[in-house]
């Protein structure tokens, strides 16, 4: 039996037969066995969670260390200004690849095969070889930088290890990708069409599909880097020319697809929070269906193509992709002024990262204004960090909403709040520090560690990152410490439904069964199935 | 299991049919495989734009791209994609004698793609440390299609194994799923050769 192998199809039961209903999944195995042997959506999800928030802690600790490190680069105490740029590399490598998109990736394994009804998700062998691919890749990425290695290292042996680990990360990433996308496009209940899909798996359907896509354009990158590497770095191998051919994943447009996930989360998280039908669900589908498609950036690769920038494709790409984001913000806005609010951590951090992602792409507009000379200055790294801080109030905002689900133990809900506050401040500081150094004309470090133009107030703007940096890495924290009691299995279970929430992953056990649904999945006939049931809604409404 | 009672009653309902799952889960990988090709050709064309406007040739000295080499394998790739879609086809009507001959076809056709590639590769002459970073994009391009369609060649004998052994009874999920698989091989082929052989 090979990963990629469908599970055979049920047969049509002859009528006048009682159709046979399947035996009880076996009790999966306790322990060591049960984490390393299982093809348990719900396992591989929780592993992907678990790991991907230490690796995101531990990345963004690092990253705030060196920032405050090379705040003053005269005086540097510990590291030299290669190492310093190195370990950035690193940094955002690791809170992008390490963090975020495996965090997202395993809420989604838990979460989407219950949001669509589904018993398991899509390919459960290739999901679970994806999470053992990713963390061993991720063990080879840190060790090729422990060994003088990443893309700009002195050590060609360990540059080599870090290619490979680079691209086994990004293609198990891919995998996951593959087994959430397939889910939702195959194996959603009865009735549920895709306009009936619950946000955070349509969500998870752009993104996914986003981030296959970059996936695929950035391992080309690698590949073409790595091959020359090995032969004579003649160009893309050199190794002033290595890392700057990777950073369009980490740049506008590409960055904003890192946080899609969020609109999901904001918009499940807003429909349990105003407690009413969501209106014009088609129309929330179509934004975050548009935030994802304007936030395509494998074109934008400004090291082969500098001049990009101010081309016409990519300001209109810059512009227009605030307008959905406005639109989901207003549909939401309108469902509060109608509905009762009861103001829970999963809307109020995920409202967080909505105003983040909103300026960030209000940024990237401006970074594309031509008139502002702010192109290839850090306002760039400023509108990736608040993308970046957007998609981590998502994780946070998601494991506030899914907490209890996933663990099947109350999330410690009033963190929420403080998570909300710091995640809200770490975001904008880190994002205002690289902008305003920006505005004033400063550049980004070159590979080997100088900078050419140093702005007037560099200093105060790097203090702001750094600070910034430091309270996003105390607001996972801060999520660590709300769910480490419920992952322990500590604290009062929590109910099935604890939310009083509209869509099928609150009809189930917290958590869920090995088989995820022992009832009938109630047949979808709108976007809000459990409110259907409770209001005794037989039409259909979409 | 001998012995051990289950409750009929707290079993859970059915599994709901999930057909095209396989289908589903190939298209997408062959669709990211063929998207990461098409980004190194991309990179290729911006390359030799680049290095055309300057004044100098393409391709570096010694290097030679022949025609008649590529020209076979893109007509090989065609008649095998037409050979999988006959067993596909045969497949689904159950003729599974017309379905062995059909895939065993296939694969000896992606089997002598292989083969021609190998050689055109051997006498291309093309370094890869050539300066303006032309033998590393035509290696990495034609070395990753080569990729694709080696591993379509072990995703199309594992199909042929199992119809051998009797899947795909009901339905040739499986055997479409290659099919899907190797006509997305084809495309992206069809660009490579036409961006990569024929216009050098």
């Amino acid at each position: 039996m090979t990963v990629t192998e469908s599970k055979p199809e049920t047969v049509v039961p002859d009528p006048g037969i009682t159709p046979a209903q399947p035996p009880l999944p076996p009790e999966p195995a306790k322990g060591f066995a049960g984490i390393l042997g299982t093809a348990d959506h719900k396992t591989v999800g929780r592993l992907y969670v678990g790991v991907s928030l230490l690796f995101l802690t531990a990345f963004l600790v690092t990253s705030m260390l060196v920032k405050a490190e090379g705040m003053q680069q005269d005086s540097l105490q510990f590291l030299n200004v290669a190492t310093i740029f190195e370990v950035q590399t690193l940094s955002q490598i690791g809170v992008v690849f390490l963090g975020l998109m495996p965090a997202f990736l395993g809420l989604a394994l838990f979460v989407v095969p219950l949001q669509v009804g589904s018993p398991t998700i899509a390919f459960p062998r290739a999901a679970a070889a994806s999470f053992w691919g990713w963390l061993l890749g991720a063990g080879l990425l840190v060790a090729s930088y422990l060994g003088n290695g990443g893309p700009v290292g002195a050590n060609i042996e360990m540059v080599k290890l870090f290619f490979v680990a680079f691209a086994m990360v990004i293609v198990s990433l891919g995998l996951a990708s593959v087994c959430v996308i397939t889910t939702v496009a195959t194996a959603r209940a009865e009735g549920m069409n895709l306009l009936r899909v619950p946000l955070f798996s349509w969500s998870m359907l752009v993104a996914g599909s986003m981030w296959l896509l970059h996936s695929a354009a950035l391992l080309a990158n690698l590949l073409i880097v790595s091959i020359d590497t090995t032969h004579g770095q003649v160009l893309y191998g050199d190794p002033a020319n290595r890392w700057i051919q990777l950073t369009w994943i980490f740049a506008q447009p590409a960055v904003l697809c890192l946080a899609l996930p969020l609109l999901g989360v904001f918009g499940d998280a807003a429909i349990v929070a105003t407690r009413i039908r969501p209106a014009r669900y088609g129309v929330s589908l179509g934004a975050i269906g548009a935030v994802g498609a304007l936030s395509f950036g494998a074109y934008a690769q400004t090291a082969f193509h500098p001049g990009l920038i101010t081309e016409a494709l990519f300001v209109l790409q810059s512009l227009a992709v605030v307008l959905p984001l406005l639109v989901l913000l207003g549909g939401i806005g309108d469902s509060v002024r109608r509905g009762r609010l009861r103001v829970t951590s999963a809307f109020l951090v995920s409202l967080a990262g909505m105003l983040l992602l909103l300026g960030a792409a209000v940024a990237g507009g401006l970074y594309a204004i031509e008139p502002l000379n702010l192109g290839f200055t850090v306002w760039g790294a400023g509108v990736a960090n608040a993308a970046t801080a957007a998609a981590i109030a998502g994780v946070a905002a998601g494991l506030f909403h899914w907490g209890s689900k996933i663990w099947g133990h109350r999330v410690a809900e009033p963190i929420g709040k403080l998570v909300f506050l710091v995640v809200l401040g770490g975001g904008v500081l880190y994002a205002a520090g690289e902008l305003i150094a920006g505005a004033n004309g400063q550049l980004p470090v070159l590979p080997d560690g100088s900078v050419e133009n140093l702005a007037a107030n560099a200093e105060l703007g790097a203090l702001l990152s750094t600070v910034g940096c430091g309270l996003l890495a105390a607001g996972t924290l801060l999520v660590i410490l709300a769910v480490l009691p419920a992952a322990l299995r500590r604290g009062p279970k929590a109910d099935a439904d604890p939310w009083g929430g509209q869509t099928l992953e609150w009809t189930t056990s917290s958590p869920p069964h090995p088989a995820n649904f022992l009832d009938p999945v109630p047949e979808v006939r709108s976007p809000s199935p459990l409110l259907d049931l409770r209001e005794g809604t037989s039409k259909e409404i979409v | 299991m001998a012995g051990s009672v289950v409750s009929v009653a707290a079993a859970p309902p059915a599994p709901p049919q999930r057909p095209r799952t396989l289908l589903v889960g190939t298209a997408l990988t062959a669709c990211t495989m063929g998207f990461a090709i098409f980004s190194m050709v991309g990179l290729y064309l911006a390359r030799r734009s680049d290095v055309l406007n300057t004044g100098q040739k393409w391709l570096p000295k010694g290097a030679v791209i022949p025609l008649p080499q590529p020209n076979m394998m893109f007509v090989t790739l065609l008649i095998s994609s037409v050979t999988l879609a006959w067993g596909a086809y045969a497949l689904r009507r159950n003729d599974r004698r017309n379905a062995y001959v059909a895939l065993g076809l296939t694969a000896l056709l992606a089997f002598a793609y292989v083969v021609q590639a190998t050689y055109l590769f051997s006498i291309s002459g093309m370094a890869v440390d050539a300066s303006a970073g032309q033998g590393v994009l035509f290696w990495a391009i034609s070395g990753s299609h080569l990729a694709m369609v080696i591993g379509g060649l072990a995703f199309l004998l594992l199909v042929t194994l199992r119809a051998l052994f009797g899947s795909y009874r009901q339905s040739p999920e499986g055997v479409t799923a290659a099919a899907v698989y190797w006509s997305i091989t084809v495309g992206v082929y069809a660009v490579v050769w036409y961006a990569v052989y024929i216009t050098k």
